[in-house]
């Protein structure tokens, strides 16, 4: 085994380097430093390495004109660092006498240029970057409103080619409709997310691919080559970023053979930013047939001579004109043309925008606080300060030195602040629910890496002006005639500091408790179901039994095995899982009959139709409300029976539910059913929408290749998992699952975004608070210090402990309490903006503004009651020893 | 036009001529030190081919890298028709300057 290169060197150039260049010269690099370690051994090597890279950076960021041979720029700067290293020694002497205050004060500033830099980088990459696309401004989305689920705005086939054929404002359209291959290459088959492209859809986008081609016309042509692109992740995850891929052949489990054309370049993605390859997809006209399904993703470039407003009118008289021939279909949904880059980030740029705020007010309180340490610490030293004014230096020369020690704190700062942003932003990519765009991209590069530079620098410059202004003010020369004595200028400003960061403390402190409360609120909702030990295993046997008959077939051997599993207490399958977000076939059915209630119009009604076996019910822990659930008895030929939610029965049903009969139509179930039985309403897709109206028919009855097995489990759901798998594997082997989960990390994921939220709320909240505290703290301290002789001379005069006591406390809390006051009432304002996020509170929820409230008062009182403490133990006589 | 090329953007012409089929970061920077005992970092070599392949000099193409790279690719450059009349235009006027200039050198 040769001698591994210097990772973090190697990090450094892959990181900050231009990505293609990096890899060669990361390449290069590899390859002589074994030649390296062999002439000049191990130390020398890794030290030639260092420098390679660091040239390498500097060349390749900055793109020198001048191309020099030796490091000269390298010698330069390590000469300007010989004359700078006397300086740096004594302020690192200086700061190393006070760990404490300089650990406290270099801290609290890394902290501040950490979170601001993590933050920035996820802003950076979310919304600042420009979308990967030609002429993004005249780029839209075309799209619908969906009652049932607000984030999802595909339109339907038929919709697209009508839009398409009626507008006049687009240049071009194209359609994406999702899919997915099932690639069988390995033991392990995997499913790769994919779209399948109306033609001139990369051609839309205006971009190129990086090898070979995009699709071609004939590429549409019934009995086509099948072709497909990759993207470039794809390409170097599976393929080893293998230059000559184009013209390969990949075989896939469920469509067969596919010829590679082309791979996209690294920037590219699509808006549904999981999907790693994509096919041609014909529009022929045979899918003007599908209306009700919804599943396209229709995008525009709309013409230099029309404008957005133009493809709005048409949208809105194409929609008038669509729901005059198909009401059923449009009745209850609009049609939208959104700006590409609104679809993308619009959701994510209100909650990135408020953490940005709250992350930079967390940095400002961070800089209030070391201000006032330094404050503090040059008051401390104005003894100090007054010898070396008295002994000839200048005051120029004091406020260089106390410049010099704040930047070494700030440099201090600024490296721990970056390792720190680094380690955020780990955990943040790999926290955050996929919802956000992008943020897979958020990387420290050289962008955030000059973002911490500038905060850094900033951060020392507001820092360091507080001190020196204090400087200025101060009688230097009348510190030496009485050491200690007298009242040190700057106290106003530091009471004035320590409100700010009490008032900014409580405003962050109120919106995390309010997320918190929310939160708390979210978890008690009935679901409808009891989430814990049920495990779920999506799976698809289209291909393995595709007719009904073997499907009823496969689910009946399939429970049969799984029911006979130790630690498996019941077990059924069902088309639409609650929470299994797309693997869960969602189907819609209009109910009428003549028990059906009559809602006054003409329309008819109509409800979810779900597909489920018998024992899913029990399997999934729901309540029977009246007559039975299913079972063996409902198959093939006997009587077409239904159970309903409550919802179904008290919105659609006139009288008894249970013996009533409906109709519902939808292709996949007879027409005439009975009802037999009601169940409780179960939430589908987030616990924060309400059950609904809900029609389950017997799998028997209406069998499905697309299905949901569930089994309640007596032990850990997880691990009952691989012999479910196992169950279904010795039926059809090699068959893939796109899901195995357990159903509370099902449900757990829906909660992600709260949870996420909730926990760099509480976070950011939790650290201004340590950071406020500390400020009561030493502003209580250091007032006590400078009043040790008042305390004296008052109680040699007999005054008792309590009325010192109270006289720091009442000091001591005054610029708490109205920071308190002030950060309630904007709190007050600033909470509306979270309204939307939150659940079961109004964002002026008494019960968290007192908490709130009281919790400031108890942490002020707690961080200024210790050194009040302190001051009542003054012994007089050592007080007034000095005069 | 050629005249604007640095003596360095001529060391690695003349470098990629030299080893034909085979020139690439680290053969390049492996014939330059062994001729002319001077050392030149990855990165310049990579910045100026970079530079010299955008003036079309040169051309390059992309190869995926063995182990002994760590799977990372290489990158192997060859000389264009425009780089091969420079360079022989360039290599003449410096012959055709350096005729008798040892003798006269080796004088002082």
């Amino acid at each position: 085994m040769s001698p591994p290169v210097p990772r973090a060197a190697e990090w450094i150039l892959t990181h900050l380097v231009q990505a293609d260049a990096a890899d060669v010269i990361a390449g290069d690099l590899r390859e002589e430093f074994q030649l390296v370690v062999e002439a000049r051994g191990r130390g020398l090597a890794r030290l030639w390495y260092w420098r390679q890279v660091v040239v390498a950076v500097v060349l390749c960021r900055l793109r020198l004109r001048r191309t020099s041979i030796a490091g000269g720029d390298a010698q330069r700067l390590a000469r300007l660092m010989a004359r700078l290293l006397p300086d740096l020694r004594y302020s690192v002497r200086t700061l190393v006498k006070r760990p404490a205050f300089t650990v406290g004060a270099a801290g609290a500033l890394a902290l501040g240029i950490g979170l601001t830099t993590a933050v920035f980088s996820v802003t950076d990459a979310v919304l600042l970057r420009p979308l990967p696309y030609a002429g993004v401004n005249r780029l839209v989305t075309l799209q619908q409103t969906n009652p049932d689920n607000p984030d999802d705005v595909r339109i339907s086939p038929a919709t697209y080619l009508d839009w398409r054929d009626a507008s006049h404002a687009f240049g071009a359209t194209a359609a994406v409709r999702p899919w997915s291959f099932t690639f069988a290459a390995t033991d392990d088959p995997v499913i790769w997310p994919a779209g399948l492209v109306s033609e001139g859809f990369f051609e839309l986008l205006g971009v190129r691919p990086m090898l070979g081609r995009t699709f071609v016309p004939e590429d549409y042509r019934p009995g086509a080559e099948r072709v497909v692109v990759v993207s470039h992740q794809l390409w170097r995850r599976q393929f080893g970023a293998d230059p000559s891929i184009v013209g390969q052949q990949l075989r896939f489990d469920d469509v067969g053979a596919m010829t590679i054309v082309g791979v996209m370049g690294p920037d590219f993605r699509w808006l549904d930013r999981t999907q790693l390859l994509w096919g041609p997809y014909p529009m022929a006209e045979p899918l003007r047939q599908q209306r009700a399904a919804t599943f396209v993703r229709a995008i525009a470039r709309v013409r230099e001579t029309s404008g957005l407003d133009t493809a709005r009118a048409e949208a809105t008289v194409l929609r008038g004109e669509l729901t005059k021939q198909h009401p059923r279909f449009y009745r209850a949904i609009d049609l939208q043309v959104m700006p590409i880059a609104e679809t993308l980030l619009g959701r994510v740029r209100k909650p990135i925008l408020i953490l940005f705020a709250a992350v930079a007010l967390v940095a400002l309180i961070a800089c209030a606080n070391v201000g006032t340490l330094l404050v503090a610490r040059a008051a401390e030293r104005r003894f100090e300060f007054g010898i070396r004014t008295a002994i000839g230096a200048g005051p120029r020369h004091l406020a260089s030195q106390l410049l010099a020690e704040t930047a070494t704190l700030a440099a201090a700062g600024t490296a721990a602040g970056f390792l720190i942003a680094v380690g955020i932003l780990r955990w943040v990519v790999v926290a955050t629910p996929a919802a956000v765009p992008r943020l897979e991209d958020a990387a420290v590069n050289w962008r955030v890496f000059a973002f911490s530079a500038v905060a850094g620098a900033l951060m020392t410059a507001l820092v360091s002006v507080i001190p020196a202004v204090h400087l200025r003010r101060s009688d230097t020369a009348g510190a030496l005639r009485a050491p200690g004595g007298g009242r040190a200028g700057g106290s106003r400003m530091r009471e004035t500091l320590v409100a700010a960061e009490v008032a900014l403390t409580v405003l962050l402190l109120v919106g995390a408790g309010l997320l918190a409360h929310s939160f708390l609120r979210v978890t008690q909702v009935d679901l409808g179901f009891s989430a814990a030990n049920v495990a779920v295993l999506e799976t698809h046997v289209w291909s393995a039994f595709p007719k009904p008959d073997q499907q009823v077939q496969f689910a009946g051997d399939a429970l049969q095995r799984i029911r006979r599993l130790p630690g498996v207490a019941a077990a059924g399958v069902v088309t639409a899982m609650p929470f299994l977000g797309s693997g869960s076939i969602e189907m819609e059915a209009a109910v009428t009959g003549s028990s059906v209630r009559d809602d006054g119009g003409s329309e008819r009604r109509s409800a979810w139709l779900t597909i489920a076996s018998d024992g899913y019910f029990e399997a999934l822990g729901m309540k029977l409300r009246e007559g039975r659930t299913f079972n063996a008895s409902d198959r093939t030929g006997s009587l077409p029976v239904a159970v309903v939610t409550e919802s179904f029965a008290r919105h659609f049903v006139v009288g008894n539910a249970v013996g009533a009969t409906v109709n519902v139509a939808n292709q996949r179930t007879p027409t005439t059913l009975t009802i037999v039985g009601v169940v409780n309403d179960l939430r589908h897709t987030a616990l924060e929408n309400p059950g609904r109206e809900e029609v389950f028919v017997p799998f028997a009855q209406s069998p499905f290749g697309s299905i949901t097995l569930v089994a309640r489990t007596t032990t850990d759901a997880s691990a009952v998992l691989p012999s479910l798998k196992e169950a279904v594997r010795s039926l059809v082997p090699a068959q893939t699952f796109p899901t195995a989960a357990t159903l509370d990390q099902l449900v757990d994921v829906t909660m992600l975004p709260r949870r996420f939220y909730l926990v760099l709320a509480g976070a950011l909240a939790s650290f201004a608070m340590f950071l406020a505290t500390l400020g009561i703290y030493s502003l209580t301290a250091f007032m006590t210090v400078q009043r040790t002789r008042e305390f004296g001379v008052r109680m040699a005069l007999g005054g008792g402990r309590r009325e010192i006591l109270w006289l720091v406390l009442g000091h001591g809390m005054a610029a708490p309490l109205t920071g308190i006051v002030i950060g309630t009432a904007a709190a007050l304002v600033a909470g509306r903006l979270l309204e939307s996020y939150l659940f079961g509170v109004t964002a002026t929820d008494p019960a968290t503004f007192v908490a709130v409230s009281a919790l400031a008062i108890l942490v002020a009182f707690g961080a200024a009651s210790v050194p009040a403490l302190r001051a009542t133990r003054t012994d007089p006589i050592l007080a007034l020893r000095h005069e | 036009m050629s005249t604007s090329l640095g003596a360095f953007q001529w060391l690695l012409l003349m470098a990629v001529t030299h080893l034909d089929e085979d020139a690439y970061g680290v053969t390049i920077h492996r014939l330059i030190q062994d001729r002319t005992g001077r050392s030149a970092t990855s990165g310049a070599i990579y910045t100026t081919l970079e530079r010299l392949e955008r003036q079309g000099y040169v051309t390059s193409r992309l190869e995926r890298g063995g182990d002994d790279r760590g799977g990372r690719s290489k990158r192997y450059y060859r000389l264009t028709p425009t780089g091969r009349r420079a360079l022989a235009r360039e290599h003449a006027s410096w012959q055709e300057m350096s005729r008798g200039l040892m003798a006269r050198l080796g004088k002082s």
